[in-house]
C-alpha cells in the first residue's frame, strides 16, 4: 500500500467516524418500506406476475364443460428434478395466443407477434406495459422504471388505464388513476384515484369507482379506509389489502369491514382463498355469498406457495409450490389434482394462467432467453400437451433476481 | 410468512452492523446523512424480502453490502439525470489552521469521492474502508478482480489529479509530493 492508499484509508475512515446509526428506527422504517413495497406487488398487481404470466386463447376455441378433478396423493418428485416440461405434443393446428408485455398477442404457430392498437407509446423512461386481468379481458399501463416518487410515499401523477378483451386487438381508454382492479362482474372494473398526486398513500383515503371497460362511471365514488387499496371486488364487497399486509373484506356501500384475514393468497368472482400463514396451516377457501368453506390439503405457509392462478369463474385455483407439480384445486370440494409432467428444477420459471373463461390451464416454462415451452391442461387429461417454441419476448419471461 | 426466528436474527444483525453499514452508505452516497439513511433503508428491506434464505447463507453482511453497493449505483444513475453539483469550493479555510480545517478536509473528501464514478467510488471504499482484498471486492461488485485493479488505479490516479489542482483544499496528507523536475531551466532575460 502506498503513502497515498494509506493516507486516503486514514481520511475515510477520520470523515465517518463516530457517525452511529439508530438501529430501532432503522428497522421500524426497513418494515414500513416492506410492507409499502409488499402492498404495491400485491395491489398493483397480481400483475407484475404477469411479468410472465400469459393469458390468451386457443384457435379451438375455451373448454367450457368441465370435469371434476381427481384427487391423487402427492407422489414424491424425482430427483433430480428435468429442467423442461414434459408431456404429449400438442395437436396439430393448436395455436396458443399469449400476451406480451410489449403489448400484443403473441401466436405459437406462426411465432409472431401481433400488436394491439390504441395502446399508445410507452413514455421515454419508462419500461414496457403492466396488464391486470379482469373480467373478460385486461386493463394495461405502463410500467415506471422507477416510482416517480423518490421517497415511495406520495401517488405521483395519475396514470391511463385501457382495456381490451382477450385477444381482442384493440385497446379502449378508461381513463386516470392510481390502480385498476378486477371488479366480480363482466364489463366493469374498479378504478382508483387519489385528489393529489403528492397525497401520502400512507394516510390519504383512496377513492374508488366501478366504471365500465369504456371508462363510463356505473356506480357512485366510494372513500377506501386510509392506507388500504382494493386487490379484488368479490361479490358484493371489496377485498382490500393494507400498507400493513392487512387483508379486510370491505362493504363499500356501508363502509363496514365484514371480515380480516391473514394471508389472502387468491381472490375470485365470489371466493376468497387464504391462510393463516403457519407452516402446518392449510389454504382455506371462502365463498363470499353462500358462506361455504373448504379446508384443503395444500401446505398454507406463504413461501411454499409460488405462485396461484384463479378461474375466471373461481371453482379451479392452480397452485405452484416450492417443489412438485402444478395443483388444480377445487375450490367448492377442496380436492386436488396433480398435474404430471409439470415438476421442474427451476419452477420459478414456470408460469400459468387459465385460458379466458374456460377452464384450460396455459402453462409456459422459460428454458433460457430464447427457447421457451407452451402446453396446456384441462380437467380429465391425465399428461399435459407440450411443445417447443421461441421465447415471444425474453424479458416478457424474466424473472425477478435477488439483487 | 416470517418466522420468529429470521425477525430476530434481521434485528440482531442491525443492531450489530447498522453503524458500519451507515459509514459505508455515507462515503457511497458522498452527500448528506438522509441520503446514506435513504440508501441503507433500501438495501436493508431489500435485504429483508430475503432474510431466511440469506440468514441460511454464511455471511449475510456480504449479501447486504452488495446490495448497497448495486442501490448506491442504481441511485447514482437517476441522480445522474439531474443537475450537477459543484464541488466544494477549495482554500476557504482560515489561513492559520485551527479545529475546522479537519471537518472542512473530510466534506471536501466526501465531495471528491462524489466526483467519481459510482463503480470507482464503491472499490475505493470497499478497499480503503472497509478493508477488503481486491478478491472480496470483486466479489461484492461481481466483477473480475482485473476490473477492481483498473476500477482503484483509476480512481485513485483522478484523486490525485484532484488533489493537484486543489492542493491547497486537501487535507495535508493527502497533497501530491512535489514532482520531480525534469524540464530544462528557463534563463532569465
Amino acid at each position: 500500500m502506498t503513502d497515498f492508499e494509506r493516507t486516503l484509508r486514514t481520511a475515510l475512515h477520520e470523515a465517518v467516524d463516530g457517525e452511529e446509526a439508530s438501529p430501532g428506527q432503522l428497522i421500524r422504517q426497513v418494515r414500513r418500506r416492506h410492507r409499502r413495497h409488499t402492498v404495491l406487488v400485491a395491489c398493483v398487481a397480481v400483475t407484475i406476475a404477469a411479468l410472465a404470466v400469459p393469458a390468451a386463447i386457443a384457435a379451438h376455441g375455451a373448454v367450457t364443460h368441465r370435469t371434476p378433478p381427481t384427487t391423487r396423493k402427492t407422489p414424491p418428485g424425482p430427483k433430480p428434478l428435468p429442467g423442461a416440461l414434459r408431456g404429449l405434443p400438442l395437436p396439430a393446428g393448436t395455436n396458443l395466443q399469449m400476451l406480451e408485455l410489449t403489448g400484443g398477442w403473441y401466436s405459437t404457430r406462426t411465432q409472431q407477434t401481433v400488436p394491439i392498437t390504441g395502446l399508445p407509446a410507452p413514455m421515454v423512461g419508462w419500461a414496457a406495459y403492466a396488464f391486470v386481468q379482469v373480467e373478460g379481458g385486461w386493463a394495461a399501463f405502463s410500467t415506471p422504471a422507477s416510482s416517480s416518487c423518490q421517497t415511495g410515499e406520495c401517488t405521483g401523477p395519475p396514470q391511463e388505464f385501457y382495456y381490451f378483451a382477450d385477444s381482442g386487438l384493440n385497446a379502449t381508454p378508461v381513463g386516470a388513476g392510481y390502480q385498476v382492479a378486477s371488479a366480480s362482474r363482466r364489463g366493469a372494473l374498479w378504478l382508483v384515484t387519489y385528489p393529489r398526486p403528492t397525497d401520502d398513500i400512507d394516510t390519504t383515503s383512496a377513492i374508488a369507482q366501478l366504471v365500465s371497460t369504456t371508462g363510463r362511471p356505473l356506480g357512485p365514488r366510494y372513500r377506501l379506509p386510509a392506507g388500504y387499496l382494493i386487490n379484488s371486488g368479490v361479490g358484493a364487497y371489496l377485498m382490500l389489502t393494507g400498507l400493513d399486509g392487512a387483508n379486510l373484506l370491505w362493504n363499500p356501500r356501508t363502509g363496514q369491514t365484514i371480515r380480516q384475514f391473514a394471508h389472502v393468497i387468491a381472490v375470485g368472482p365470489e371466493q376468497v382463498v387464504w391462510t393463516q400463514g403457519c407452516r402446518s396451516c392449510r389454504v382455506r377457501i371462502l365463498n363470499v355469498t353462500t358462506g361455504g368453506s373448504v379446508t384443503t390439503p395444500i401446505p398454507g405457509n406463504r413461501p411454499a406457495i409460488l405462485k396461484t392462478s384463479l378461474s375466471t369463474d373461481g371453482t379451479l385455483l392452480a397452485v405452484l409450490l416450492e417443489r412438485g407439480p402444478l395443483r388444480v384445486l377445487d375450490t367448492a370440494t377442496g380436492a386436488v389434482t396433480l398435474i404430471p409432467g409439470t415438476a421442474i428444477r427451476n419452477p420459478v420459471t414456470l408460469t400459468f394462467a387459465w385460458l379466458g373463461e374456460s377452464h384450460r390451464l396455459l402453462v409456459s416454462a422459460q428454458a433460457n432467453q430464447n427457447a421457451a415451452q407452451f402446453g396446456y391442461w384441462q380437467p380429465g387429461d391425465t399428461r399435459l400437451r407440450v411443445a417447443a417454441g421461441t421465447s415471444p419476448d425474453a424479458e416478457a419471461l424474466e424473472t425477478s433476481v435477488l439483487w | 410468512m416470517r418466522n420468529r426466528e429470521a425477525e430476530a436474527s434481521f434485528e440482531d444483525f442491525v443492531c450489530a452492523r447498522s453503524s458500519s453499514l451507515l459509514r459505508t452508505a455515507l462515503l457511497l452516497t458522498g452527500r448528506d446523512r438522509a441520503d446514506a439513511e435513504d440508501l441503507l433503508q433500501i438495501a436493508l428491506e431489500r435485504a429483508y424480502r430475503h432474510w431466511p434464505k440469506l440468514c441460511r447463507e454464511d455471511e449475510p453482511e456480504r449479501y447486504v453490502r452488495r446490495i448497497l453497493v448495486n442501490a448506491s449505483a442504481d441511485r447514482w444513475r437517476r441522480l445522474a439525470r439531474r443537475h450537477e453539483q459543484p464541488m466544494p469550493e477549495a482554500g476557504t479555510e482560515p489561513a492559520v489552521p485551527d479545529g475546522t480545517a479537519r471537518v472542512v478536509d473530510r466534506q471536501y473528501l466526501l465531495g471528491a469521492l462524489g466526483q467519481l464514478p459510482p463503480r470507482q467510488r464503491a472499490v475505493l471504499v470497499l478497499r480503503y474502508f472497509d478493508d477488503m482484498s481486491e478478491g472480496e471486492t470483486a466479489q461484492i461488485l461481481g466483477c473480475s478482480l482485473g476490473t477492481v485493479k483498473s476500477h482503484a488505479a483509476r480512481a485513485l490516479a483522478r484523486l490525485r489529479a484532484t488533489a493537484t489542482t486543489y492542493a491547497d483544499g486537501l487535507p495535508a496528507q493527502l497533497q501530491p509530493a512535489a514532482a520531480p523536475q525534469t524540464g530544462a531551466a528557463v534563463a532569465e532575460p
